[in-house]
């Protein structure tokens, strides 16, 4: 049976080198923010602690009606941000809650047992600080 | 020649493949929500830990402190106390505890936070979610109920002293679920998480690379989203009291759901907000709702005595002021805000 041998020289390291290189700078940027390079951001919506629904990010803003045993909620998405324009419930804190646009914040109406989270961050103009959590 | 490309193209793409399992640690984070406890919206995240059913360990627990503290049920421990005014309803040691930490905060504080606020709030309708404004007449006539040196604990059971007495654990029962949780999270080796109680923040341990975690605080302005700056901690609790999140309008006036136990009607001490950091959610939660009823000068001289608690407290002025103790870890990040002087 034929056999190759392989002979590495100089050039062979260089390449590997420069390989790895791309596959490390590649590995960093998905670590940093996966929704650069994979799965763009999509709005993940949860009932009763489940998650119900995840709608990808739409290129113009789209109303997305939320429908559950609690009430009906309609939802604000678009590239600049996901912001609760509507509810049935009695408080209406969740419609107060200002526009998400980071992975860092949700909106909860709670009345509904509904909570609204994105599962990256948006590319918005005035994009604020990264941090780990919002406390407030 | 051609071999020798493709045997580095392949060894290349087989490097980029396990470079990921080279960073032990770093598998995605583990996020888990619940919305019917304590009124509010839990968020959990767990990072560098994938044994994911600890977190059924954990709301289990939450489901548990809800059913005994909760006001809005006739069938919790709060719901037996307030219906036996003037009796010694046998309770839950956890429910004494709570209510022995509640009246310790009601000391410290001169009243700032009493947990006997329950008639009023009750009459202001935010325990139910439907808030409006009441009659001066009823507030007053609540008013009169509210005094926690009328409330008495001993082994395993609570008193009220007299009817329309009644007590509402809401400003601190979320806090001691925070520290059961972590706790929980703690016992089952958990090193790196979020807690996220309604805004009521834990950040327990550090982040899975060891560095600090990074805490955003929310403006303190109703609708207005962002962050006025972030604190670097580990191993805290950080929660904020404010006026911006629960609140209503009638007659084109707002009205916030933090009620001043001295006027029964939303504390106005010129604060926007009172964020504590310390390492105990529940003392943070009292400590949070005290500080935002007493103000700047009151809050501070209360912070100053305690052992490792520190504030920030953002002013209609919108200036922020912070203790020593945060001056390094807090930044503020909002132009619109300035700093001011503790």
């Amino acid at each position: 049976m034929a056999t190759t041998k392989l002979h590495l020289k100089p050039w062979d390291g260089i390449v590997v080198a420069l390989l790895l290189l791309a596959a490390a700078v590649f590995f960093a940027l998905w670590q940093k923010d996966g929704a650069s390079l994979g799965t763009p951001p999509a709005v993940e919506i949860y009932v009763d602690g489940q998650l119900m629904r995840t709608v990808p990010i739409p290129s113009h803003k789209e109303e997305v009606r939320i429908e559950t045993a609690y009430g009906v909620n309609l939802l604000h998405i678009g590239p600049e941000g996901v912001a609760m324009a509507e509810a049935d419930c009695a408080s209406r804190d969740c419609v107060h809650t200002a526009p998400l646009t980071r992975a860092d914040g949700a909106i909860a109406c709670l009345p509904h047992r509904l909570l609204v989270r994105l599962s990256g961050n948006l590319s918005t103009k005035d994009a604020p600080e990264e941090v780990d959590v919002v406390a407030g | 020649m051609k071999y020798r490309i493709g045997a580095l193209l392949i060894c290349g793409i087989l490097l980029a493949g396990l470079l990921p399992g080279c960073t032990s640690g770093q598998s995605e984070p583990v996020f888990r929500t619940k919305t019917d406890v304590f009124g509010t919206v839990i968020q959990i995240t767990l990072h560098a830990y994938e044994a994911e059913d600890v977190l059924d360990a954990v709301f289990e627990r939450m489901d548990k402190l809800h059913a005994l503290l909760t006001v809005n049920a006739v069938d919790s421990d709060v719901g037996r106390i307030n219906q036996n005014p003037g009796r010694w309803t046998e309770v839950d040691p956890v429910t004494v505890s709570l209510v022995e930490t509640a009246l310790r905060y009601a000391r410290l504080s001169d009243g700032a936070f009493d947990c006997t606020i329950a008639p009023v709030t009750t009459l202001w309708g935010f325990p139910s979610g439907m808030p409006s404004l009441p009659e001066p007449a009823a507030i007053r006539e609540a008013l009169a109920q509210v005094d926690y040196t009328r409330l008495e604990t001993r082994d395993r059971a609570v008193r009220t002293a007299s009817p329309g007495m009644a007590i509402d654990l809401g400003g601190i029962a979320k806090g001691y679920a925070c520290d059961e949780a972590a706790a929980l999270l703690r016992q089952q080796g958990v090193t790196s998480a979020i807690l996220d109680f309604g805004g009521n923040v834990y950040a327990l341990g550090n982040k899975p690379d060891g560095s600090l975690w990074k805490v955003g605080l929310q403006t303190p302005v109703a609708g207005a989203g962002g962050i006025i700056g972030h604190i670097t901690c580990a191993d805290k609790a950080i929660v904020t009291s404010g006026g911006y999140e629960r609140w209503f309008e009638e007659n084109g006036v707002t009205y916030h759901h933090i009620l001043d136990p001295a006027t029964g009607y939303p504390a106005d001490s010129g604060l926007l907000s009172a964020t504590i950091v310390t390492d105990s959610a529940t003392n943070a939660d009292a400590l949070s709702t005290a500080c935002f009823v007493l103000g700047v000068e009151e809050g501070l001289a209360l912070i100053a005595g305690l052992d490792g608690v520190e504030a920030i407290f953002v002013t209609t002025a919108r200036e922020v002021i912070v203790t020593d103790g945060l001056q390094t870890a807090f930044t503020l990040t909002d132009e619109t805000f300035t700093r001011g002087k503790p």
